[in-house]
């Protein structure tokens, strides 16, 4: 009923501003229209709403053009369908409203990096195959099958026959060829060109026929699969042009929605209708996507996909509790929830709680050994000493008071975290591995064994005599590791350690941490991953750019640095689950022990839904409606 | 001059309470670690935004209840029937304490924040930064402002013109991304406990210039009387002029100037350590203990002391302006030559 309003009454306004709208363009029309439009909260204010939208609409000149739809040519359906069994096949419903938390940058998936301009070209794009995040397993996307040759090494697709893009062009494997060229030209550099290569060699990819591709890896590399789930399929009657003339870049941007929308033909289930900078995004169904359910109802159900666009993650959380949309960003933080519950009843919605999250919480010491341009050493040698020493990190590991931080910061909403690989991972993670649970005394106890003393004036002292204290820094918006860093400051204050707090913004932190190393230590996280431990190969080998403590080393300065460089090339070399697992286990056995990074929380996963939609699933990472295509409301 | 202006002050109803009220937090402040029952860094992390324990009277002695913590995933607690712990007076160096072996137990006058931190605590121990920056900014001002606007008013010329049009430059510049760009670029030459200085220095670097603008033209128009005349002929030296002629004949209004300009160096405080530009964690201030309270949860699950460092600013800012109202009306001209 809400919904059919509301469309109903965009019509109307569209209408109103059309007639209005001959003399001039004004852009901002449509921040005041559309708080109007989507605010109302019963029917009898709906009048009034109508005619201050009505009033407001007329005032201020012109809003958006309604789209002209036509690019959008529905074909006959692909013979080869991905058929997926729901446990509720649903029908069509009009609208879902969903938010995110900043704007996007592009639609390009050669030039996207951000997390907000993915999730819109998750929405409109698919890969030769695609992942089922409740299972995490790779599935069948734009190839409907695949065989691994017997050297492990080359990989053959078949393509899904008859599926079109949204424009009504056949897709076959000239499209595939064209996207890794794309992705591979060194006029473009792109992430792909890192994630898919082995060695530096990127993947060698081959037309067999039509409907036939292979892919071939220099040497034997276990997350093949996985990487090509971010190779999105480019359309080549569109983008060849580009290519061609180095505009690759330029293309797919922005400005292309706003005035050619037509250009931003998709394979995935939603075409893009329309953008207004800051407010929001609109896309419609795609008629020609590839998926269907059990009962043969193509998919996906939903009509139209609204998502508005809000400064922060307090004002989305805000607005979805007031009842505005259908789902909650990408997540409800923890010490949200006990409010944003309270309204569950009145607007109709369910919080699913889904348990500590994949993403990782974490402090650690800079190990850099380096020097800076002026030849100082970027961390003072004899706290050097102490970063560099295994007793002293287990020291302040055990020192923090993991459970009373989650009691108080996050209302006991969330677990302590030991390992890199949580416990969300029930297939990888290992529970063998050492856990630091607060214990003043033990961290006491190893500190005494590094030879550092507590004096009667508690002060601790190292075996030189220098006062033990040191800088930790994080980013001044995160309320959660604001407030952790406080708790921290005390629990070290115990053990006679000074702790000088720093909050900084995120961008120098980011420097600070990957560029300038001028720090102490600092607490960051790490975002929501794909289970498969090789997806943090970054951060375990020695030379990656994300080996946080002591990045891009030239050889491995540690021996067990250098162990787990060793173990996390093997983690690639092999296929079978089994022995990929026992590598895994023993890179978290060594980590933990280690401690060049002390995991520190794993806040819960909240979930929020208007209880109307069906289908909803857990994912293991990622978006909770990362499966928008199968959602329907049962209204 | 100064204690006539004083009685009058004690004697008008309003500004005597403003005077009681100041009077009052000032002595706060500065008793701070004998009147709070904490240390202002005390966490208790199983007592997070605990709401204010209730005192009772019973067996002849101030008791406060006992709470449990019924719903820890939304710190909700209730209090404990029947179950009351005693205050101690002037225990341990302290005013007050509890009189308990449990070191768990809390006295929360004004509840608990997000680690569970004594409010009450806090807000002493804030004050002590919030209160003085006034006093310590305004000397700073007033000093410069009276300096450079004196001298240029009363030497002219060159001096005069450089330095109103560098006066005019600094009035140009918006007050808050002055005061943001100078924050970030002295913040790096201090350590994070010592960011009461920096803001200091930032304030005081944006409010002496309208000071000095006045006093300019004040001194322009004393330096044609014919005291000041007749003290040049007989051949006293400038400075000696600028501070016996010419101060006490501008104290009037620098005086009216520095209580009115208060108020903005604790609104300054208040802004930079909400937009967590000031004071930084653990130590604590009014305008950080209130970011602490923009977020949502405050609002919807009714945390509302935690808004009380809100409301002192709000007195004081009143208290000052009433003050500085009240005085201007002292030593208005008119009125002295009525009188």
């Amino acid at each position: 009923m809400r919904t059919d309003f509301i469309r109903e009454f965009c019509k109307w306004g569209s209408k109103v501003e059309k007639m209005v709208c001959h003399s001039r363009k004004i852009p901002f029309i449509s921040a005041s229209f559309e708080i109007v439009a989507f605010s109302y909260k019963t029917y009898s204010q709906v009048s009034v709403t109508l005619l201050i939208a009505g009033l407001v609409a007329f005032l201020t000149g012109c809003g958006p053009k309604t789209r002209n739809l036509d690019h959008i040519v529905e074909m006959p359906r692909t013979p080869e369908p991905y058929i997926v069994e729901l446990p509720y096949p649903g029908r069509s419903s009009d609208m879902y409203i969903k938010s995110i938390a900043g704007d996007i940058s592009t639609l390009n998936k050669v030039v996207a990096e951000d997390t907000y301009s993915m999730l819109i070209i998750d929405l409109f794009s698919r890969a030769l195959v695609w992942i089922d995040k409740d299972t995490s397993e790779v599935v069948p996307g734009l190839a409907k099958s695949w065989e691994v040759s017997e050297d492990n090494k080359t990989y053959t697709f078949h393509l899904r026959r008859g599926v079109y893009w949204s424009d009504g062009h056949p897709f076959d494997a000239d499209d595939v060829i064209f996207s890794f060229d794309c992705y591979f030209d060194e006029r473009y550099p792109n992430r792909n060109q890192v994630y898919m290569a082995v060695n530096n060699q990127p993947y060698e990819i081959t037309k067999i026929d039509d409907y036939t591709v292979q892919v071939t890896t220099a040497v034997v590399y276990a997350p093949t699969l996985l990487t090509l789930v971010e190779g999105y399929i480019l359309p080549e009657h569109i983008l060849r042009e580009d290519f061609e003339n180095g505009d690759l870049f330029d293309s797919w941007s922005l400005s292309t929605l706003k005035n050619e929308p037509e250009k931003l033909v998709a394979l995935g289930p939603y075409v893009l209708e329309s953008y207004k900078p800051g407010e929001r995004i609109t896309l419609v169904r795609n008629p020609n996507f590839y998926m269907e359910d059990q009962a043969g109802t193509p998919l996906p159900y939903v009509e139209r996909v609204i998502v508005t666009i809000y400064r922060d993650m307090q004002a989305a959380a805000a607005i979805f509790a007031q009842g505005e949309t259908d789902t909650a960003l990408d997540r409800i933080l923890p010490a949200d929830v006990p409010w944003v519950e309270k309204n569950a009843d009145k607007f109709d919605f369910t919080i699913y709680n889904w348990g500590p999250t994949a993403n990782l919480t974490f402090l650690w010491f800079n190990q850099h050994e380096g020097v800076n341009e002026d030849g100082k050493p970027f961390v003072e040698p004899h706290k050097q000493k102490w970063f560099r020493d295994k007793r002293f990190r287990q020291a302040i590991s055990y020192a923090i008071n993991r459970e009373g931080i989650i009691n108080a910061v996050i209302f006991g909403r969330g677990q302590p975290l030991y390992s890199f690989v949580p416990s969300r991972f029930t297939n990888w993670h290992n529970p063998e591995i050492r856990k630091y649970p607060y214990d003043p005394e033990k961290s006491m106890q190893l500190l005494q064994d590094a030879g550092f003393v507590l004096g009667g004036d508690n002060i601790l002292r190292d075996s030189e005599g220098n006062e033990v204290t040191f800088s930790l820094m994080t980013n001044q918006e995160n309320e959660m590791r604001t407030e952790m860093c406080t708790v921290i400051k005390e629990n070290l204050a115990d053990l006679g350690i000074d702790l000088e707090l720093r909050f900084i913004d995120f961008s120098t932190l980011i420097t600070k941490t990957g560029d300038s190393f001028d720090y102490d230590a600092a607490i960051m996280g790490l975002g929501n991953g794909h289970p498969d431990p090789s997806s943090l190969k970054d951060v375990f080998k020695s030379e990656g750019r994300l080996h946080l403590w002591y990045p891009q080393q030239e050889t491995p300065s540690t021996e067990w640095e250098a162990r787990i460089d060793e173990l996390t090339d093997e983690l690639n070399l092999h296929l079978d689950f089994e022995t990929r697992k026992t590598i895994s286990d023993e890179i978290q056995l060594i980590m933990a022990e280690e401690q060049p990074v002390l995991m520190l929380l794993s806040p819960n996963y909240y979930a929020g839904f208007k209880s109307k939609w069906k289908n909803i699933k857990m994912p293991m990472y990622g978006e909770p409606d990362w499966n928008l295509y199968e959602l329907w409301a049962d209204e | 001059m100064t204690r006539q202006i004083f009685i009058r002050l004690l004697r008008n109803r309003i500004s005597l309470s403003c005077l009681i009220i100041l009077a009052l937090l000032y002595l706060c402040a500065i008793f701070a670690p004998f009147l709070s029952p904490y240390p202002p860094s005390t966490q208790n992390l199983k007592k997070a935004f605990h709401p204010p324990t209730a005192v009772v009277f019973k067996d002849w002695k101030l008791q406060v209840k006992v709470y449990e913590n019924i719903d820890p995933s939304a710190a909700q607690y209730q209090a404990i029937e029947g179950e009351t712990i005693p205050i101690k007076f002037f225990t341990g160096g302290k005013l007050f304490g509890l009189d308990t072996e449990d070191d768990q137990a809390r006295i929360y006058l004004l509840g608990s924040d997000s680690t569970g931190r004594d409010v009450f605590t806090r807000l002493l121990h804030g004050a002590r930064v919030s209160l003085t920056i006034g006093l310590v900014g305004i000397s700073i001002t007033m000093t410069l402002g009276f300096v450079v606007g004196a001298l240029s008013g009363y030497l002219g010329g060159k001096f005069d013109s450089v330095m109103m049009r560098y006066v005019d430059f600094l009035l140009a510049i918006p007050t808050l991304y002055l005061l943001l760009a100078l924050r970030a670029a002295i913040a790096p030459y201090f350590p994070s406990d010592k960011m009461f200085y920096v803001i200091i220095i930032a304030l005081a670097f944006i409010t002496w210039s309208s000071s000095a603008r006045v006093i300019r033209g004040m001194t322009l128009s004393i330096r044609q009387r014919q005291f000041v005349l007749a003290a040049e002929n007989m051949g006293q030296g400038k400075f000696a002029i600028l501070f016996k002629h010419i101060l006490p004949n501008v104290s009037s209004y620098l005086l009216v100037a520095a209580t009115l300009s208060i108020p903005n160096y604790i609104l300054g405080e208040a802004a930079l350590s909400f937009l967590g530009l000031g004071i930084q964690e653990p130590e604590a201030s009014w305008g950080l203990m209130l970011s602490q309270a923009k977020s949502m949860k405050v609002f919807m699950l009714n945390f509302w002391w935690l808004l009380t460092p809100g409301f002192l600013i709000f007195i004081t800012v009143i208290a000052f302006n009433i003050l500085g109202d009240v005085l201007r009306d002292i030593v208005d001209p008119k009125m002295k030559t009525t009188s």
